[in-house]
């Protein structure tokens, strides 16, 4: 499958502080990709280096066949990009946003930008100021889904939306992705949306591309294992695929990845009295990469020494 | 058949899915020749990717569940048009495998697996007589 998107060794610097390190990423085409990180994990610096407006320090970013810092205007009219926060001219109605937008866009569909006021119920006269938050994100979505765009980027667009606006976000996305060779790159914190609508997802943190596979790949790989011992639960384990470890009395609880028979049989030699295997929820995966990855790194390397 | 997932259960989406499909076909809630929605009014229904459906589609058509006819859309297979007899029993071993590893690891004996299986049995009998009857 061809990549709609693509960066190879990423490394930039803000001053001497690191914000993305070495990331390889690949966004093929058709996909619906949710990038997710913590806050300041690095997840807009990516994306804005993806769409030009940051150069990297290192490495490489194409965007539809074109080096991302030299993007052709043909191949940027492609594209569509939500920044966080919806950025708009408050003083401005909606049609004069209309007005303004589309001379940039030679695809621009008036049919499809008449369609989605009309279903979000949006009166093209209102001064875009006086809208509510919610409304005003469905704005800058019209305007961004007129343009049919073959990849679509939005940084957490759902950001403060309440649930009823959130869901027809994901449901004009997956009108989108319906639609021959389109392709949605997007961040969010709210990871049961994510897990309904992305196939592929990208973990990032602390600059780093933990995760980058097919959702299902993750979900297939990623266990939880409950181990039960009748005596003093083993205090090291020689676990290269643990990625948390949490203890209960005699109980542990790990995550694992890469779990397999392999790795089911050497946690059996352990010989625990009970050992169960669960599968995890998107919300519990992100949990277990983010906030127990590093510690267990660190306590890691602390034993090495 | 009423159609939903869970973003918060553990099992991944399209398992949970896979598994409803099936089990409405077992339990005769899907019945032989039945139309699935299309992939699109059941992507929009439950609001999940579009791609999921569609793979799920083709893996239960592979296993000889469902049959797309071109332009026509998808239905559930009649028993004519299913796997092997040979074919059907590896696919419920491996998952019987599954179960059997469990058990031992819970510490419980192949008798209690029988009594088990035979109680299951039982009650999805139940089931299928309110769908079918």
């Amino acid at each position: 499958m061809a990549d709609a998107a693509a960066v190879r060794g990423l490394t930039r610097y803000f001053g001497d502080h690191c914000v993305l390190n070495g990331v390889d990423l690949r966004l093929p085409v058709g996909s619906i990709y949710g990038l997710l990180g913590r806050n300041g994990a690095g997840k807009t610096t990516l994306i804005k280096i993806l769409l030009g407006f940051l150069r990297p320090t290192r490495g490489t970013a194409s965007l539809l066949g074109s080096p991302a810092d030299r993007l052709p205007l043909a191949v940027r009219a492609r594209v569509g990009y939500l920044a966080e926060g919806h950025h708009l001219y408050g003083s401005m109605t909606i049609d004069e946003h209309y007005r303004f937008t589309k001379p940039f866009y030679p695809r621009w569909s008036d049919d499809a930008y008449r369609r989605l006021l009309a279903y979000y119920e949006l009166q093209p006269k209102r001064r875009v100021g006086t809208l509510s938050r919610g409304q005003q994100a469905q704005v800058s979505l019209v305007l961004c889904l007129a343009t049919q765009p073959e990849l679509l980027i939005m940084d957490d667009p759902t950001l403060g939306l309440d649930p009823a606006v959130r869901r027809e976000f994901l449901d004009s996305m997956i009108t989108l992705i319906q639609q021959e060779g389109r392709t949605i790159l997007f961040s969010s914190h709210i990871l049961g949306d994510v897990e309904r609508i992305a196939d592929h997802i990208g973990i990032i943190e602390q600059g780093e591309l933990l995760v980058d596979c097919p959702l299902a790949t993750l979900q297939e790989r990623v266990r939880c294992v409950t181990m039960t011992f009748a005596g003093e639960p083993p205090a090291g384990m020689d676990v290269p695929e643990l990625l948390a470890v949490r203890r209960v009395e005699r109980t542990l609880h790990l995550t694992v990845t890469r779990y397999d028979a392999d790795l089911h049989a050497r946690l059996a030699m352990l010989q625990p009295a009970t050992l169960e295997v669960q599968q995890m929820n998107l919300e519990e995966i992100f949990l277990a990469y983010t906030s127990d990855y590093r510690r267990l790194a660190q306590q890691r390397s602390a034993a090495c020494l | 058949m009423h159609w939903a997932v869970d973003p918060q259960a553990g099992e991944p989406i399209y398992r949970q899915l896979m598994g409803q499909i099936k089990r409405g076909i077992a339990t005769g809630a899907l019945a032989a020749g039945a139309k699935l929605p299309s992939v699109r009014d059941l992507a929009k229904l439950l609001v999940i990717n579009p791609n999921t459906i569609v793979k799920i589609y083709t893996e239960l058509e592979r296993e000889g569940l469902l049959l797309t006819r071109r332009g026509l859309g998808t239905f559930v297979a009649g028993a004519s048009t299913r796997l092997s007899r040979a074919e059907r029993e590896r696919l419920v071993s491996q998952r019987l495998d599954g179960a059997i590893v469990e058990a031992v690891n819970l510490g419980l004996t192949a008798a209690d697996l029988h009594r088990l299986l035979a109680a299951r049995c039982a009650r999805f009998d139940c089931e299928r007589e309110k769908n079918v009857g």
